[in-house]
């Protein structure tokens, strides 16, 4: 059975692109605009894999791992960001703290993102 | 004729001669006024009187007076008031003594009808003569006035000839300008100056001011004695044909040095783009990097798919100049948002070795490194800080010696000086070296002598940056051909780790008392929260949810007990931190409530401020909390005593 994985991202583009390069690696894939309906999906999906944006308008990235490592303390969570107002290192500093297994920095190699998916599932 | 009227005083001690001089005198045109005294004595009286003359006539002989004394008298009192000698027959020896003396002229009684002649005469020539010494007085003073604006204005003036050729003064500013004394310069040519930058512009201006034309504010700069250059705009005025006729003997240049007001406006002109640049690039990195990251993930799987070696090398580039794009936005964000990082006690050899590991492979091989890392020593400071001041110097390093073979030397030492403690880094290469004109520049935000597309220009700035907040000194050295030295200072910590500023202050922070509230629904973090605000003398109570910490602090009111102060998590089940604090306040307004949150969104700062006294971020750090716990919560300051 293929793994699944929920990408949840506010923008539009970025999941397309991660839903299109994990189908084509044979990922069952999930996307979500925000965390609230992350949170959500995940209930519904229960995804092998997560991947987070950190830094999304509606519901910040940390208050979504929280709550997802609250929903079940063995997801996995990758985190994703672009920075912002404070660099992406130190929010992701933040999701290493609140349990993301592997961070990463925006822009990332898809390549390095399905390795690390495959280490984590 | 003179039509105004004379004012005569008339010595005269005979009153037939009185009567014959009047007649005389009443044949002027002028409603004339005579005063008339009969003895000498009345002299000095009456010249100090209200009365004002326009000229004396005296007899010679005065009894006890001559007409000597009396013109001693007047010419004592006002040198260009006139005398005229009216008497009978004195011999010519006398007349000519007198009129040697300063009298104007000299009229035999035999002889009045040529009085009114020579009072007309004599009043006119005495009116023209004020005149002229009044100008003549005008003029010195205006001399004077024009030789202190000369000597001590800020602005270099240069005299010279109508031709504009040579030298004739110069004044102090523009002496202190070009090092040269007036001594040194006056008597030369004007471009035999060897400070002008252009000389063809300095003779082109000569030209104008020979041929009569005027100069305004015309950019002729001058190299100071160091070789600084100055921007000045000089002004003069050629000796145009129908000018007036022979003021201008000579030509002033006037200039006006605006390096400093260049400078300024330029520097204006930076920070104001940095700053707009800040809050731009705070605000378009998020979006800019996931637009980097379709490019790049989408050009990632057209690489693997495509088989033409030719698009795949197409691709290549997109995929470069995508890394290159990173770059960039990770520098104008690192640059613009100069942010504090998280400074804490580090040992910087451990960052430099760290750094120089993750160089070495990008590096080609004819370069060799050197690693000479003795520091021992302590800086309070951020790791990626110091990590980045390495990367950066090390990165223009290795570019100064990319195309030929070199040592890159990276050494780390301690330092103790009078001036304190200093955790000293050196990086030196021995690649092409930086110019003078460069070396003046290298640390302004976006210049850069690379090629579009290779650097930013914003290394450097970030680097001295970075060292100045750290209360450091930064230093290069270098020469074209043989290579550069960059020499950092950061300040080290002292023995005890208790060097710093910050964390006396913190140490000082007066010690809690009181009861508080600890509220969070991750028992650890509770616990953690709970020892700290017990190490700082406060009696803490863990609740792990909201309700129950609700449920306790009426308990602890009604019992007479309330509590001081409360810590609360944002995000809990059910009940949120936010909710709790408003419950708190509405209980207890006067309670402080601190929030602690792993982010909180600004935009709803102010709505939550109404019941939130402040926020503590997770992580949270000791000092931090011990410094927000203690201003809030139990007795203030100024209560001790």
């Amino acid at each position: 059975m293929s793994k699944r994985v929920l990408v949840i991202d506010d923008d539009d583009y970025v999941r397309n692109l991660y839903r299109e390069a994990l189908e084509e690696q044979n990922f069952a894939v999930e996307t979500a605009e925000n965390g609230k309906v992350g949170v959500k999906k995940y209930l519904s999906f229960t995804p092998d894999t997560v991947i987070l944006d950190v830094l999304m308008p509606d519901q910040e990235g940390v208050e979504t791992i929280r709550e997802l490592r609250k929903l079940d303390a063995a997801a996995k969570v990758i985190a994703v960001s672009g920075g912002g107002k404070i660099e992406a290192k130190n929010y992701l500093d933040m999701m290493r703290h609140f349990g993301a297994v592997e961070t990463f920095e925006k822009p990332v190699s898809m390549e390095q993102l399905i390795a690390s998916i495959e280490d984590h599932s | 004729m003179n039509n105004s009227p004379i004012n005569i005083l008339l010595i005269e001690d005979s009153p037939d001669d009185v009567f014959f001089i009047k007649r005389e005198l009443e044949k002027l045109d002028n409603t004339s006024d005579t005063v008339h005294i009969s003895r000498a004595k009345q002299l000095k009286k009456i010249l100090e009187s209200k009365h004002s003359f326009d000229i004396v006539l005296t007899d010679y002989n005065l009894g006890s007076w001559t007409g000597l004394n009396v013109l001693e008298e007047v010419l004592f009192f006002d040198p260009l008031l006139p005398v005229i000698l009216v008497s009978g027959r004195v011999g010519e020896e006398r007349a000519v003594e007198v009129i040697r003396r300063g009298a104007r002229d000299y009229v035999s009684k035999d002889d009045l009808k040529r009085l009114p002649e020579v009072i007309y005469r004599e009043v006119r020539n005495a009116k023209s003569e004020r005149r002229e010494l009044e100008m003549a007085e005008k003029l010195q003073e205006s001399e004077a006035r024009f030789e202190q604006v000369f000597r001590v204005s800020p602005d270099p003036m240069v005299i010279t000839d109508p031709e504009a050729q040579y030298i004739r003064d110069v004044n102090k500013a523009f002496c202190d300008l070009t090092g040269y004394s007036a001594h040194d310069l006056v008597g030369n040519k004007l471009e035999s100056l060897d400070r002008w930058t252009r000389l063809e512009k300095v003779l082109e201006a000569r030209q104008i001011v020979a041929l009569g034309g005027t100069l305004k504010n015309r950019e002729l700069s001058l190299n100071d004695k160091e070789g600084g250059q100055h921007t000045i705009l000089w002004s003069a005025e050629g000796r145009s044909e129908s000018g007036s006729a022979g003021v201008t003997a000579a030509v002033l240049w006037l200039g006006k040095d605006i390096t400093t007001t260049l400078q300024m406006e330029k520097n204006l002109r930076d920070s104001e783009r940095l700053r707009s640049l800040g809050t731009l690039s705070g605000g378009i990195a998020h979006d800019f990097n996931n637009i980097l990251m379709v490019m790049m993930g989408y050009t990632e799987m057209a690489m693997a798919k495509v088989e033409e070696p030719r698009i795949s090398r197409y691709l290549n580039e997109v995929y470069q100049a995508v890394q290159r794009a990173r770059e960039l936005i990770k520098q104008i964000l690192a640059f613009s948002r100069g942010d504090e990082g998280v400074r804490r006690e580090i040992r910087p050899a451990a960052v430099v070795k760290e750094v120089l590991k993750l160089i070495r492979p990008s590096i080609p091989s004819y370069i060799t490194i050197r690693e000479r890392i003795s520091a021992k020593k302590y800086i309070y400071g951020d790791p990626s800080h110091v990590h980045q001041i390495v990367m950066n110097l090390c990165t223009n390093s290795y570019h100064a010696m990319k195309d030929t073979p070199g040592t890159l030397t990276v050494s780390l030492s301690d330092l103790s000086s009078q001036e304190g403690d200093y955790v000293v880094l050196e990086v030196v290469d021995t690649g092409k070296g930086i110019d003078e004109e460069t070396l003046d520049r290298i640390f302004e935000p976006f210049y850069t002598t690379k090629a579009v597309g290779e650097g930013t220009g914003l290394g450097l700035s970030v680097v001295h940056g970075l060292v100045e907040s750290y209360g450091g000194s930064i230093h290069v050295k270098s020469r074209e051909g043989e290579g550069t030295r960059v020499i950092i200072y950061l300040p080290a910590k002292t023995a005890h780790g208790r060097g710093d500023e910050n964390e006396t202050e913190a140490e000082d922070n007066p010690i809690g008392r009181g009861h508080i509230l600890i509220v969070d629904d991750e028992e650890e973090v509770a616990n953690i929260l709970s020892l700290m605000a017990g190490d700082l003398g406060y009696s803490p109570k863990v609740c792990l949810s909201s309700e129950a910490a609700l449920k306790e602090f009426i308990r602890a009111a009604e019992e007479g007990k309330p509590y001081d102060g409360v810590v609360t998590d944002l995000t809990m089940p059910g009940m949120t931190g936010r909710q709790l604090a408003e419950k708190i306040k509405i209980l207890s307004p006067n309670t402080p409530v601190l929030l602690c949150s792993g982010y909180y969104e600004s935009s709803s700062e102010e709505e939550v401020y109404s019941y939130i006294d402040d926020y503590l971020s997770k992580p949270i750090e000791k000092k931090v909390f011990a410094q927000k716990i203690t201003t809030y919560i139990g007795e203030k300051k100024g209560d001790r005593k």
